[in-house]
């Protein structure tokens, strides 16, 4: 039975499911309900941060463009889903044992692509979640629903992982920026530009 | 006054006093004409109850919790949140345009909630949208407000859709083996119809074989048409399917009656009998829709029609048959009842079709009830009149009446 959090809200990953390494982070929305108007491409982004909350290199930025990071511990699924967790909009898998050690949070994102242009923000989606999943028991561990508590962000920190001396565990942040994802990659010490 | 963007999303009650009535006013500059609507819709975003699509043609849901004014441009709703039924989920207010122009041609959208919220959109906010939901007004754990502003190309019959749980997840039509060889039949519906009706002239065969097979080629009948005019057709007529309907039941009047002509009503909360449909003028049957629409009221009252059906074929020497097209949800059922089951005495024969809806229950009590004097009315369902092939569709429509014929014949019913 998956654990449903709130905004704010943080729960042991490793702790509560001993033994676990490979895990699953689905991140799903509804859009394009409406056919007027442009259609909505949302991204999803993981950043792998330091001590500082900053990213190494721009190796840590794991996007559609920089799939897979050297260490092969976080592996961006693009469009290529696996079927595991059917209903999930973008998948990134990660390997909890290979992340390296200056790596203390992951966190997730997802972002409106060209939201300026397309004149579009997180209040046309509705229904965004992201969750967690046993990648072997292909078994929803933790989920949290973002419910209402965006609306003209175009870019949200979804939730994050952090080392919690030995164990992960997980944050569900919410928390929403204007700007995009340029202003995340600058938040997290990426230069996107 | 505060001053938001699109996509602005918000508890209402850090806005406004959510147990109070407040008002939403809409207002639209540009050219074209605007037409405004509040949908109430259920959790799963559907409109169940046709009484709560609030706008020109139905200005009150039925306890006044919505309400609606309207001058050029403007639309005002007012709106009381704490007399709404808990089905009540959401409140819907759109914008549709009705003809060639769009939102992206629009100088201006204003939309004010409760006097405090305020949403200023021109037509660079939109492209070529005919319908927008402009603003939501929904229940999650407590009342919240969304400046959605996004919205459909096809304009109200998009909306209708989204909102009105019509579409069906299998569209497939049972396909019926291919009837016998016709008999060649001995007045020609093919010669007629192409002779004053040429577009419908592929109606002619899939009718006669039909004919054939029931044994009616001979038959001479009054044909009346009545059609459902409720709010919640609208997507319909807009869409030209009543029209299409219109279309496929003209070559029953051309091969029935005695002078041609397909007799026609119309009903909402009233029933209004138009001039006969003929080879002549049936092109142009629902052009004037919204108006009869305005006429007849919003509502779905069957009993009306029945009443005036019979009064119209109740001395009539020949028999008459009646098709009524209703998308369901009909009201005053037992005076229908009453009615229906007084007419059984009369030569008229009620053939009820349900299109594109639900809960037909009712219509189907009609086809099955007892107490008449002869079974005097069949009932069947169609998900879309206008996909069936004609021959399925004269067989279903044709396929009660020979009983009822013969039926009436020995009660002297008819002669």
């Amino acid at each position: 039975m998956a654990v449903s959090l709130a905004k704010g809200q943080k729960v042991d990953l490793t702790k509560t499911n001993p033994g676990l390494t490979n895990i699953i982070v689905g991140l799903g929305w509804d859009v394009n309900k409406y056919d007027g108007g442009s259609d909505f491409d949302l991204d999803t982004a993981a950043f792998l941060l330091g001590e500082s909350g900053k990213t190494g290199s721009d190796k840590d930025f794991v996007f559609y463009n920089n799939p897979k990071h050297p260490s092969e511990s976080v592996i961006h699924q693009g469009d290529n889903r696996t079927g595991v967790g059917e209903g999930d909009d973008e998948q990134i898998k990660i390997d909890l044992s290979k992340v390296p050690a200056e790596v203390q949070k992951i966190d997730f994102t997802v972002t409106i692509n060209e939201a300026d242009t397309r004149n579009q923000n997180f209040g046309q989606v509705s229904n965004a979640y992201i969750r967690i999943l046993d990648e072997a028991k292909n078994e929803e561990l933790i989920r949290y629903d973002l419910g209402e508590d965006y609306s003209v962000e175009t870019a949200v920190v979804v939730a994050e992982l952090y080392r919690n001396g030995a164990e992960w565990k997980f944050n569900a942040i919410g928390s929403g920026f204007q700007g995009g994802l340029a202003a995340l990659c600058a938040n997290f010490g990426i230069d996107a530009t | 006054m505060q001053a938001v963007q699109k996509g602005f999303r918000d508890k209402l009650d850090n806005h406004l006093n959510t147990r109070k009535f407040f008002p939403v006013k809409l207002t639209v500059a540009g050219n074209a004409e605007y037409d405004f609507c509040c949908f109430g819709v259920d959790s799963v975003n559907k409109l169940s109850d046709d009484r709560y699509m609030v706008f020109f043609n139905q200005t009150r849901s039925p306890n006044g919790e919505i309400t609606f004014s309207q001058s050029v441009g403007t639309a005002e709703f007012s709106v009381n949140l704490p007399s709404l039924p808990n089905s009540i989920n959401k409140l819907v207010f759109t914008v549709n345009i009705d003809g060639g122009s769009t939102m992206g041609e629009i100088r201006s959208l204003d939309v004010i909630i409760g006097n405090t919220l305020a949403l200023q959109l021109t037509g660079k906010d939109f492209q070529r949208e005919k319908a927008v939901i402009v603003l939501e007004v929904y229940k999650k754990d407590i009342w919240r407000v969304s400046f959605l502003a996004s919205g459909f190309n096809g304009g109200l019959p998009d909306l209708l859709r989204h909102y009105g749980g019509e579409e069906s997840e299998s569209q497939t039509v049972p396909v019926q083996p291919a009837p016998a060889p016709p008999v060649p039949a001995k007045i020609s519906i093919e010669k007629k119809l192409e002779k004053e009706a040429p577009k419908l002239v592929s109606l002619a065969k899939p009718l006669k074989v039909s004919l054939e097979k029931h044994k009616l080629v001979d038959v001479v009948a009054k044909v009346g048409l009545v059609m459902d005019i409720s709010a919640s057709m609208s997507s319909s007529y807009s869409s030209g399917s009543v029209q299409q309907i219109v279309d496929k039941v003209v070559p029953l009047a051309v091969q029935f009656d005695d002078d041609g002509e397909l007799d026609f009503w119309y009903f909402g909360n009233k029933c209004k009998q138009m001039k006969p449909v003929t080879t002549k003028n049936y092109q142009q049957t629902t052009n004037d829709w919204k108006k009869r629409m305005r006429e007849c009221g919003g509502g779905t009252n069957l009993a009306e029609a029945v009443d005036a059906v019979v009064d119209e074929y109740k001395h009539s020497k020949l028999p008459a048959y009646v098709l009524v097209v209703t998308d369901g949800a009909t009201s005053e059922e037992s005076r229908t009842r009453k009615l229906l089951t007084a007419a059984s005495k009369q030569p008229i024969f009620w053939q009820f079709v349900g299109i594109g809806g639900a809960g037909y229950g009712f219509l189907e009590d009609l086809d099955t009830m007892s107490g008449r004097y002869v079974d005097n009315a069949n009932f069947f369902a169609l998900d879309d009149f206008n996909r069936v092939s004609p021959d399925t569709l004269y067989d279903r429509l044709l396929g009660e009446f020979p009983s009822w014929l013969k039926e009436a014949k020995r009660l002297g019913l008819i002669k």
